[in-house]
């Protein structure tokens, strides 16, 4: 009787073909999944906008309760950073706490999105390894969140959605990872930058491939003509990426370098003539990025993508110091960064709506965390849950999701100066879109591990 | 039965996952992956017998000179990071501490798994509130960068953030 180690050749044989059977039946489950995914997709086009506000936002004056309760219990924590009630832009939304609600004075075009149901706000929102109390927080009694309050690990913890977990991929990596088989001979990545490398973006399969605001990021001295020392430069490089290669290493490098270079020169084109809508951006880095967005979902027909994507980035929001003007609490720094993501938000979504795709873009604020209610003299120092934007056609409107905070300090969720505990975890509010994007049920934990110790993976915001 | 053939094969050939590590010392509730430690009371009975006395050969004497008469707030600033190092030294897998300053003070002088003291409890430079000041009696700032980078930050003879100065050490 032939034993394990029989080294017949007709066992060994035998458990070759078993290897490579079991191997490729492996792959085929993978791939059923991801085309499971694929099925369960409707409609002809979506696209995620994930906007970074670096450094970490004090969304507790971007939205403020105006109430005499609700805004007298705000002043209180508030200290020397409170808005003025008389200032605050009143929107017709509800909250489950009975208050009503206004936004910061620097945001009227904001103000006009959420009175058309086409923007809200996720209320403190942040990191969670698991559902968490202020008892089981200052009992250490569940893990937390890997170097919280710190900005690097927020960031990425964010971006993760795996606080705690060393960094491999991101959500939005992950997610693509899933859907890009709706995309069908996609002539780029359907996951693209407006700044830079990230971790959102980061997955197993699908690279994300950076652009900036004013086009795609081209090698410099290349040329077309054949004359030019440039031109021979260009034919010989071209030339070189085209051979073939001795190894792994070297052919996937110059695969990878060949794509790049081909996919700038796409890009480009796409990017070079008029814009397809008459919106006007403002002529700031985020107005810049959200532009050239707006430019790439136009382009998303012709570029073979029915999924796509998007990442970018404004900084400046650690505001430790002249977060406000003493005296005029709603002008300074703070107001100047609302502002310009008030204006750039609602020229984006018009720019969708002149293409017809509005409801089927969704934008949404992240940060590397909230701020400390009260205040350090003229600023806000490092805290954990936060508020954050969503603006879509495709928004259930006309109210606050998720439950505000306390506003008392040393209250039940506070862990101390107002840094509230997240009442909504970074998995539920990106479980959501991720939902709304086309991953089902039974996909989510694929996309986001953790979701299974959350309460909600759907909060209802997006129909 | 290839699939269950394939999975069988796997089993016997997977390499084993690695075993946590246990910690050096667990004498205490340990801190979580977040570099937060549970909330002891900074004068418990338990833990303040473990305070080194002043001429304790075992007392910490990274802070000695921290504020000393003669020194600048460069050197102050410098002397302060390498107790962060020194932290991380010990805590290779935890990160920097992190919180308000009163909060890493508090981990800093005991209140961690190894209730490892750098900086004594009794150090003159901490206030009444808990916190490392400077040497004009402001606490510092320190800035939670990442794990392994704490800016640190005085706000100088004029007490005051974010005016020229200001003195920062940004590792």
């Amino acid at each position: 009787m032939p034993t394990f180690h029989d080294p017949s050749r007709r066992r060994f044989v035998g458990q070759c073909c078993a290897a490579v059977g079991a191997t490729g039946l492996l792959s085929a489950l993978a791939q059923l999944r991801v085309l499971g995914a694929a099925a369960s997709l409707s409609g002809d086009y979506k696209a995620l906008v994930c906007l970074f506000l670096a450094g970490g936002n004090d969304a507790n004056n971007l939205i403020v309760p105006s109430d005499t309760t609700g805004y007298n219990a705000y002043a209180a924590g508030r200290g020397a950073l409170a808005l003025p009630r008389s200032g605050l832009l009143g929107v017709n939304v509800t909250a489950n706490d009975g208050h009503t609600y206004g936004l910061h004075p620097a945001m009227p075009e904001l103000q006009a999105l959420f009175n058309q149901g086409r923007a809200t706000v996720m209320a403190n929102v942040g990191t969670l390894c698991f559902p968490t109390t202020k008892t089981q927080y200052n009992a250490r009694s569940v893990p937390l969140p890997n170097q919280l309050f710190s900005h690097n690990d927020q960031q990425v913890e964010w971006q993760s959605s795996l606080p705690d977990r060393p960094f491999t991929t991101g959500w939005g990596g992950r997610l693509a990872d899933l859907v890009n088989a709706f995309n069908q001979n996609n002539a780029i990545s359907m996951s693209i930058s407006l700044n830079g490398q990230n971790s959102f973006q980061v997955g197993g399969t699908v690279a994300q491939y950076s652009v900036n605001s004013t086009g795609a990021v081209a090698l410099t001295g290349t040329a077309t003509g054949t004359t030019t020392l440039a031109g021979v430069r260009t034919r010989a490089q071209s030339d070189l990426l085209a051979a073939q290669q001795p190894g792994l290493l070297e052919t996937a490098f110059a695969t990878e370098t060949a794509s790049a270079i081909s996919d700038s020169a796409l890009v480009t084109g796409f990017l070079s003539g008029n814009a397809p809508f008459t919106t006007v951006f403002p002529t700031t880095s985020l107005g810049n990025q959200l532009r050239t967005i707006a430019r790439l979902i136009s382009a998303a027909p012709q570029l073979g993508l029915r999924r796509q994507i998007f990442f970018a980035r404004i900084g400046g929001w650690d505001l430790h110091d002249d977060q406000v003007v003493a005296g005029n609490t709603g002008t300074g720094a703070h107001a100047n960064l609302l502002s310009d993501v008030s204006k750039c938000l609602a020229a984006f979504y018009n720019a969708t709506s002149e293409l017809g795709q509005a409801q089927n873009v969704t934008t949404f604020t992240a940060s590397d965390f909230g701020r400390t209610f009260n205040t350090n003299g003229d600023g806000s120092d490092h805290g954990w849950g936060s508020h954050h934007l969503i603006m879509s056609g495709s928004l259930r409107g006309g109210r606050i999701y998720g439950r505000m905070p306390d506003w008392t300090i040393n209250g039940p969720d506070d862990t101390g100066r107002g840094r509230w505990i997240p009442s909504t975890s970074v998995d539920e509010y990106s479980a959501t879109m991720a939902s709304w994007f086309g991953v089902s049920a039974t996909n989510l934990p694929v996309v986001l591990p953790n979701i299974g110790r959350f309460a909600n993976p759907n909060l209802g915001f997006l129909g | 039965m290839i699939a269950v053939a394939a999975v069988a094969i796997w089993w016997i050939m997977r390499v084993p996952p690695p075993q946590p590590q246990p910690r050096a010392v667990p004498a205490v509730p340990g801190p979580t992956a977040s570099g937060l430690l549970p909330l002891v009371g900074p004068a418990s009975a338990a833990s303040m017998a473990a305070v080194p006395k002043a001429d304790d050969p075992g007392r910490s004497v990274l802070l000695d000179d921290l504020n000393r008469s003669g020194g600048t707030i460069q050197d102050d600033l410098r002397l302060l990071s390498e107790v962060f190092a020194a932290w991380r030294t010990n805590f290779p897998r935890d990160g920097n501490p992190v919180g308000e300053n009163a909060e890493i003070v508090r981990t800093l002088t005991g209140a961690n798994a190894l209730n490892l003291a750098l900086v004594p409890r009794d150090h003159p430079a901490i206030n009444a509130a808990g916190e490392l000041t400077d040497r004009w009696g402001t606490p510092f700032r320190l800035h939670q960068l990442s794990g392994t980078r704490m800016e640190i930050r005085s706000a100088g003879p004029d007490r005051r953030f974010g005016t020229a100065d200001d003195a920062l050490l940004t590792p």
